[in-house]
């Protein structure tokens, strides 16, 4: 694998411009970085920034927004320098989107099969070999009766069936990154492991990475190779999945494992603890960690000193007691 | 006049704006102001025409012709707007014109809309029978060519001033009948009702102390509608020849006077820009209304 | 049976329900005319015999009731009774002037979809931009334009003043156009509207998001998705349009001597012609009826979305 693979995002910043009041930022200073062939969760709650993180990502940034990055590559291309029209051609070959509710995703009034044909590439075929290629499509990410169904609306499928749609659509462009934000949220838990499952195999079989973008950790174990967890706009901790919910060194990290059912085996009986109080809005993030707050063990610093992402041991983490968070506040704490 | 009702439904939203000085506030915009202001004007014609003119808009007049009995033009001394064929000072004409069209647009407008509430409120609360019976007659009604009927029953039964009244108000209330029973089923589902049903409040009571307030800014907004097809139905009645009877002047009438007075281009032109003028008017203010607190709308990006 | 299939059998149920109360409507109505049948039929200057002759061939004088069931009976079979002034069938004077009123109407809606249409999405593409404003100043003006009175003005300067199109009446194919613009730009203008704030909607939704994550070109989004999304309701009313423009546009048609069913109304009226009046406006609201219905069909149709 070149170096040049794979998605590279540094100080990724997002800004919000209203008229009568100052510019806020929504998102400050995101880095990732995704190997290709690789899976990475970028976890937070609603109002970090993660949605916001992908849409900037797929470029799809609108006024009053703004963002800027210091470098955002993915497999060579430099994404920042892309004109509106070069950007067109990238979404779809390069990268594309899974978003959260396929009803209000998918085009209403045309059936889902014509929609998947809209994503393919291939111009060169005939209409019949296209629609052919529609259906096989389908039928790669399990739908049943798949001929028959892709003359289907979406408003006729089942949620499940219509992310699975959704993931077609976006296969069909064979796509370098797969962004999917939280296309699980609107389906039955059943349904969700299925479609994980599904975003799975996809990736291996074909070297696409995936970002999947949720609120839920409880989905990482065994899906994700890496974990990025987000908060107030910012990421707090970075690094390969497993090593991070084994070990997390970010107070909120292991706030959020502790609030996850399931995901913190040494506490099977205790009730869930939830985290007090709530994530500053924009406006009011205070001076330092964004965190400072609620956590239990600020310091004095922590108040006043914002703590920058930096590498401590196997991973990348924003919290100036980053060496002492494990002995701290330890498993279960 | 369906398309109104596209128009007009949004209405709904404004059931949720604040109210008081907020509401006022929002009414500060440029197109509600314009329209308040030729409202306004035309209202000024129609309660004091003499402070603007002092002709008399029914007198035949030799003056008013020239020599070859052709209507004097635009300019003459004594004739601001010039005459008519029978030698009439056009001016005073117009401005005497507003009347009608101010009648025409409150009269009949607020009966109308009394009848299309009660019938709205009644179906939408009564359920059942009764708003089966209601509904369709009302549907079957819209049916109906209402401008041919209209213009069979004036011929009928004379085209004075009350079976003008009547007929325009038989035959557009249906329109306004149909959305305020939307929004009474709307509102009837809402939590405050149930809140006072709860209570022990009686449908009524509910009916009237709860849904008619909220449904103020919808007839509101359809008061001005109304007011703009309602002086453009009177103009249509006129130029044929069914509305108000010379020598009352209306700017329909003259419309149908200056038809074939090609010749004479302001005859044609001036009365239909007085309509064009106060319809605006009417609906600007409407609209000014409806769109009191929305936020500008701001482009997409492709 | 299919929820659609007995959807539609219902409103058809309706459209008869409603037709029979029209027909009673217009029965009622030739009651209140002050006109003698019997005169109008033997003339000024008939006898009181031929008179009575007039009044039992035609059972004048029997029972309401009897008459009212005659009436329905006829009304159901077609026939529309006999035109007093002119001496024949109403419905050979209409089906005679029917092409002429469907010609204007087709003229009407193709220009409501020819300009409507483009605006509405233009402006919702760049909401707020010059054409959008343009068009939201320009429909204003239009909706409160007496349309006679645009075409009196359309006359007078594209016939009369400088002579392109005929002065009115239906000689060529010319004549066409000045009637047919002046009819449809009332409707142009809603349509335009209609056509905008669903666009504009449709425009914002996550769809267009998923869309342009396609990689597509807006001109495709603009021209194929928006269009065909948003064009339900613009359809709905382009139908009911048609319907009522079947019916007869009284004014327009006078203005420019159009020979259609308005213009005709309008003559029955004028003499006195209860049978031709009344059959022009049962004529009038089955074509509004048959339209309405074929507009919520279309509405089904279109929008998949639609559900019975």
């Amino acid at each position: 694998m070149s170096e040049s693979d794979g998605l590279e995002i540094a100080g990724l910043r997002l800004t919000l411009h209203t008229d009568g009041e100052d510019d806020v930022d929504l998102v400050d200073g995101v880095d990732l970085a995704l190997a290709r062939g690789q899976r990475l969760a970028l976890v937070g709650e609603s109002g970090s920034g993660k949605s916001l993180t992908a849409t900037a990502l797929m470029g799809l940034v609108d006024s009053p927004l703004t963002y800027r990055a210091d470098r955002m590559t993915l497999d060579g291309v430099d994404l920042l320098s892309l004109s509106p029209a070069k950007w067109r051609d990238v979404r779809g070959p390069l990268i594309a989107l899974v978003q959260q509710d396929p009803l209000t995703a998918l085009t209403p009034v045309f059936s889902v099969g014509s929609q998947i044909v809209e994503a393919l590439c291939t111009k060169s075929l005939t209409k019949k070999q296209r629609w052919a290629q529609a259906v096989e499509r389908m039928r790669e990410v399990g739908i049943p009766d798949a001929e028959s169904r892709s003359h289907d609306y979406p408003h006729q499928l089942s949620g499940g069936l219509r992310q699975r749609v959704a993931i077609a659509m976006a296969l069909a462009s064979e796509p370098a990154l797969m962004i999917a934000d939280e296309p699980t949220t609107a389906l039955d838990v059943t349904v969700q492991s299925q479609i994980m499952e599904l975003l799975k195999r996809l990736s291996i079989e074909r070297g696409m990475s995936v970002v999947f973008i949720t609120h839920d950790l409880g989905i990482v174990p065994g899906f994700a190779h890496d974990l990025a967890v987000m908060y107030a706009g910012r990421i707090v901790e970075s690094g390969e999945a497993d090593a991070v919910l084994q070990e997390p060194r970010h107070p909120y990290t292991v706030a959020l494992i502790a609030s996850q059912p399931g995901l913190d085996p040494s506490s099977p009986k205790r009730k869930l603890p939830t985290i007090a109080g709530s994530p500053p809005l924009p406006r009011s993030r205070p001076p330092g960690c964004a965190f400072a707050p609620r956590c239990p063990i600020a310091i004095d610093v922590c108040r006043v000193e914002a703590p920058p992402l930096r590498l401590v041991a196997d991973r990348m983490v924003a919290c100036h007691r980053a060496e002492e968070t494990p002995q701290l506040l330890g498993r279960g704490a | 006049m369906s398309g109104a009702a596209a128009l007009v439904a949004p209405a709904a939203a404004i059931t949720r704006r604040r109210g008081g000085m907020q509401a006022l506030r929002g009414l500060a915009r440029p197109d509600f102001i314009v329209g308040a202001v030729v409202v306004a004007f035309w209202a000024f014609c129609a309660l004091f025409p003499e402070v603007l003119t002092s002709a008399d808009p029914t007198r035949i007049t030799k003056e008013g012709l020239s020599v070859l009995g052709e209507p004097v033009p635009p300019g003459t001394p004594g004739f601001p707007l010039g005459a008519d064929a029978l030698g009439r000072d056009f001016f005073s004409r117009i401005v005497y014109g507003a009347q009608v069209a101010m009648i025409i647009a409150i009269v009949p407008n607020a009966l109308a809309l009394a009848l299309a509430t009660a019938v709205g409120v009644i179906a939408g609360v009564m359920r059942g029978k009764v708003e089966f019976i209601l509904m369709r007659t009302t549907e079957a009604i819209m049916v109906l060519p209402g401008f041919l009927i209209a213009l069979a029953v004036i011929s009928t039964f004379g085209s004075s001033t009350i079976v003008l009244i009547l007929t325009i108000v038989a035959f557009s209330w249906t329109y306004a009948a149909r959305v305020v029973y939307g929004e009474t089923l709307r509102l009837r589902e809402m939590l405050f009702v149930e809140a006072a049903r709860s209570v022990g409040a009686g449908r009524w009571r509910i009916a009237i102390t709860h849904i008619v307030p909220q449904l103020k800014p919808l007839l509101i907004v359809y008061f001005t509608m109304n007011a703009a097809f309602m002086v453009l139905l009177e103009a249509g009645l006129g130029f044929l020849g069914f509305g108000v009877q010379p020598p009352t002047p209306s700017w329909g009438l003259m419309l149908a006077e200056s038809r074939d007075q090609f010749f004479y281009p302001w005859l044609i032109i001036t009365p239909g820009i007085c309509l064009a003028t106060l319809c605006v008017g009417f609906y600007l203010v409407g609209q000014g209304i409806q769109n009191a607190g929305r936020p500008r709308e701001k482009a997409v990006v492709l | 049976m299919s929820p659609r299939l007995r959807y539609i059998l219902t409103r058809l149920a309706g459209l008869v329900l409603t037709l029979f109360a029209v027909s009673t409507f217009t029965f009622l109505l030739t009651f209140a005319v002050p006109t003698d049948p019997a005169r109008s039929i033997v003339g000024p200057k008939g006898t009181a015999e031929q008179m009575q002759q007039v009044r039992d061939q035609l059972g004048l004088d029997d029972p309401i009731i009897q008459q009212y069931g005659r009436y329905l009976v006829a009304v159901g079979t077609g026939n529309l009774g006999y035109s007093y002034a002119q001496r024949r069938p109403v419905v050979d004077i209409i089906s005679e002037r029917l092409p002429y009123t469907a010609a204007l109407a087709a003229g009407a809606i193709s220009f409501q979809i020819l300009v409507g249409i483009p605006i509405g999405l233009a402006g919702a593409a760049r909401a707020g931009g010059a054409i959008d404003r343009a068009s939201l100043a320009g429909s204003l003006l239009v909706i409160a334009l007496p349309g006679f009175w645009v075409g009196l003005v359309l006359l007078f300067f594209f016939s009369y003043t400088w002579p392109v199109f005929p002065l009115g009446g239906a000689g060529s194919p010319l004549s066409l156009v000045l009637p047919s613009v002046t009819l449809g730009l009332a409707g142009a203008a809603w349509t335009s509207r209609i056509m905008r704030t669903e666009a504009y909607q449709f425009l914002r939704s996550d769809v267009v998001k998923g869309l342009r994550a396609k990689g597509m070109s807006p001109r495709r989004i603009l021209l194929v998705h928006t269009l065909r999304a948003s064009s339900g309701p613009v359809l709905t009313m382009l139908a009911i349009d048609l319907g009522y423009f079947l019916g007869g546009a009284v004014l327009i048609e006078s203005v420019f001597s159009w020979p259609g069913i308005g213009l005709t109304a309008f003559q029955a009226l004028r003499q006195n012609d209860t049978p031709l009046l009344m059959g022009c406006v049962i004529a009038g609201s089955i074509f509004i009826l048959i339209l309405n219905f074929a507009a919520d069909l279309i509405r089904m149709k279109v929008d998949p979305r639609v559900r019975i």
